[in-house]
């Protein structure tokens, strides 16, 4: 058997089982729905016709794509400002004693906090809130794991690029950049996934759209077959973005550090 | 500045640890003049490559000058090969020559390069899926892929086995002849000194002095040298 299809089997394998225990977990809600009024508990079926309409009506589509769009901004922000920081840090040691302890504050402060604060701040119209909610949890993350990623480049490389005399820009494009990608995709696959959380919490308290801001209007109005369609959602959502987005972005980075 | 394309002036190294002060380099003086090439011989561990990242400006002294002539593009080689585990051996080539040339002219440079060090067939391959002879090579193409006015050398061919290093020493040579590239090369093999060098710099013990310097001006001065060097490294191993 050649190795290429020995990992074929072991794929299919794994496929087989995640889709065996997606299978039981669903004839488990299913068994334990007959037991409770649907306001407690929902069958597939009644959840299943709740996710319909939602697509119907276009409330899925359009809150969907409103908290995707703060997600990606609000961490899209993040990690920029993240990265910016950690070259920073990483030329100048007074950035970097001045940085860590401050972003560790910010690290402990509960996101229920700053979710309060971003609702006195800007108020629940203007979407600014989850924006801020996400910047706030996930810089300190993207800081932390990019200083990581900049301390394990190894400097003997720098060395080389600076005796071929690599300009600052390729050194950050040609560099720096691969040479953290392997990190990067750790970071991104962490810090997506605190970020679309975060997300949904902060619109979920205070926010006037989004899917937090709909999970929270049904559950005001006791539609808890509503409140399964979109967790079914959220979670999807996250499947999507590991194994379509993630994954291949890990095996990409990964490629040349076997 | 004279007209040496490297000059080290009275240059003390010292590197400072948990277990005190070191002191690599005392007083360290000499020249290296365009085309020709000189090689550093000296026990292990006396400072032969704290030399090399001198002259390539990696490091700097603690006292004293390193001055490289500013019109000298340097090549650079080192024992472990540097490169971008990200990037082709092409790729790798064409980082070091992007800060000098046009693609259009090193290109036909870089392409020479592979054909004539046996890389053509690995120009898509990542350093990761070459052995520790090709690493060597691709190193090796990278630092004359620049057409450096300035080589530097680290024991560049220590790990290689005794048929590849013969016939890198030769393309060595035959690069130098033709390009007229000054050459700094540190080395542990007499043979390899006297093969390669115009003049060799016998160091001493850490701090690392020139303890003997040897002229080799033709192949006939080059008979029985490498024995001689030998006996003067071991008398100070």
């Amino acid at each position: 058997m050649t190795p290429s299809t020995i990992k074929g089997k072991q794929r299919a394998t794994k496929v087989l089982a995640g889709c065996l225990s997606l299978l039981a977990l669903l004839v488990l809600w299913g068994a334990a729905a007959r037991s409770y009024h649907p306001l407690i508990l929902p069958s597939p079926g009644e959840t299943w016709r709740a996710l319909r309409g939602l697509w119907a009506d276009g409330a899925l589509q359009a809150n969907l794509a409103i908290t995707l769009r703060r997600t990606m901004a609000g961490y899209g922000l993040a990690l920029a400002a993240g990265f910016c920081l950690a070259l920073l840090s990483r030329s100048h040691a007074f950035v970097q004693a001045l940085l860590r302890p401050l972003l560790a504050v910010v690290q402990i402060i509960p996101p229920v906090v700053w979710t309060v604060l971003a609702v006195i701040w800007f108020g629940i119209a203007t979407g600014r809130a989850p924006l801020f909610l996400i910047f706030m949890v996930t810089l300190p993350l993207s800081f932390s794991q990019i200083v990581s990623g900049l301390e394990s480049i190894d400097g003997r490389l720098v060395e080389m690029a600076r005796v071929y005399r690599c300009g600052w820009l390729r050194m950050i494009t040609e560099l720096y950049l691969p040479a953290l990608l392997p990190h990067l995709a750790a970071t991104v696959s962490v810090g997506f996934s605190f970020a679309w959380k975060a997300a949904v919490f902060a619109e979920f308290m205070g926010s006037t759209s989004g899917v937090g801001f709909v999970l929270s209007t049904a559950n005001s109005n006791l539609e808890t077959e509503q409140v399964f369609a979109w967790a079914l959602v959220l979670v999807a959502v996250m499947l999507v973005c590991e194994y379509g987005l993630l994954i291949p972005l890990r095996r990409k980075a990964a490629r040349w550090s076997s | 500045m004279t007209q040496a394309v490297l000059e080290f002036r009275s240059v003390d190294k010292e590197f400072r640890g948990e277990q005190g002060r070191l002191t690599v380099l005392e007083g360290f003086s000499f020249n290296l003049a365009p085309g020709e090439i000189v090689a550093l011989l000296g026990p292990s561990g006396c400072g032969k490559t704290t030399l090399i990242s001198l002259a390539a400006g990696i490091i700097s002294p603690t006292r004293g000058q390193v001055l490289r002539a500013a019109w000298a593009r340097v090549g650079l080689a080192f024992q472990e090969p540097r490169l971008l585990p990200w990037k082709t051996v092409e790729d790798n080539i064409r980082f070091a020559q992007r800060s000098f040339w046009e693609e259009s002219a090193a290109g036909p440079n870089r392409a020479r390069l592979l054909r004539e060090m046996g890389l053509e067939g690995f120009r898509h391959a990542y350093p990761h899926e070459l052995s520790g002879g090709m690493k060597q090579r691709v190193e090796l193409a990278r630092a004359l892929a620049v057409q450096p006015h300035l080589l530097l050398l680290d024991e560049p061919f220590k790990s290689l086995d005794a048929a590849l290093r013969d016939e890198l020493l030769h393309f060595l040579k035959m690069e130098q002849a033709a390009q007229q590239f000054a050459a700094l090369v540190v080395t542990h093999d007499p043979e390899e000194a006297v093969f390669l060098a115009d003049r060799v710099l016998v160091l001493t013990e850490r701090p690392a002095q020139i303890r003997g310097e040897l002229v080799l001006a033709g192949p006939e001065t080059r008979q029985g040298k490498a024995q001689e060097l030998a006996v003067l490294l071991a008398e100070e191993g």
